[in-house]
């Protein structure tokens, strides 16, 4: 890729308004770039699709257990 | 009457004057999120239940050392964080390859389940690092300073380990991408 701009900080979202216009005028005249820019948004949005899975579904200790567990060693103050 | 929700850091206040239950519900709201990226990182399951718990615990010890109550975001995975790479440090020497993660079944959503797994395979494929640096970014949204803080790195390694895994994710998913169209593509 011999283009300067930075798509990878685009997709990311670490840009500024202004890089932002830049990448977005950038690819409008430059077809390789476009391309880039949509494999880059497809892996984003592929990552995008992993759903959380609750902590309770995962393990037969259920959340009061856990608490209470953590909790049990949560007497007084926290140190200093 | 207007109910207004607690704030954070009034939650991180109380705790730190002893006041367990509202570390409680502090947990509660973060609780998810870090098991999550312990999950992802380490790959099974009970091992991010007990990291999560001591995740908390430490946390919970060393209140008072949070300077900036805003901060705890970023504070709370950095502890994640050392507690995670120190369990992989011991379970998997240098070099050794990733193994693949133990996740429930996906409950569906915007892709097929092939896809799903598609992801979930090419993340575990990726190093430690890489693959940190995929979650930090993508599942919690950081910005590449807050990484750097919870990485203890500059940020320019932020942004190379993050650039690099993308350019490997995006090989990886490329068949999965076009539906399969590219499948001979290597």
């Amino acid at each position: 890729m011999s283009c300067e701009v930075d798509l990878k900080a685009y997709v990311v979202g670490e840009v500024t308004r202004n890089e932002r216009g830049v990448v977005e005028d950038h690819v409008r005249g430059c077809q390789s770039c476009r391309e880039e820019l949509d494999r880059l948004n497809l892996t984003r949005s592929m990552l995008a699709s992993l759903e959380d899975e609750e902590i309770r579904a995962a393990s037969p200790l259920c959340r009061t257990a856990y608490l209470s567990r953590a909790g049990g060693r949560l007497c007084g103050a926290p140190g200093r | 009457m207007i109910f207004r929700e607690v704030e954070d850091r009034d939650l991180i206040a109380k705790a730190r004057r002893g006041h367990v239950e509202a570390y409680n519900v502090l947990v509660s709201r973060w609780e998810k999120r870090v098991f999550n990226y312990l999950l992802r990182l380490v790959g099974q399951r009970e091992d991010a239940l007990d990291l999560s718990q001591d995740v908390f615990l430490k946390a919970y010890q060393n209140l008072k050392k949070l300077d900036d109550p805003a901060k705890f975001p970023g504070w709370l995975f950095r502890i994640a964080h050392n507690e995670a790479f120190s369990l992989l440090r011991k379970n998997r020497p240098e070099g050794e390859m990733t193994v693949e993660p133990k996740f429930a079944e996906s409950s569906g959503g915007l892709f097929p389940i092939e896809s799903t797994l598609a992801v979930r395979s090419a993340l575990a494929r990726l190093s430690d690092d890489h693959r940190e640096a995929v979650l930090l970014k993508f599942d919690q949204g950081f910005k590449f300073e807050e990484m750097a803080e919870i990485l203890s790195c500059p940020v320019s390694t932020v942004k190379s380990r993050l650039y690099t895994a993308l350019d490997l994710l995006k090989r990886t998913l490329a068949p999965v991408n076009t539906g399969g169209r590219n499948e001979l593509r290597s």
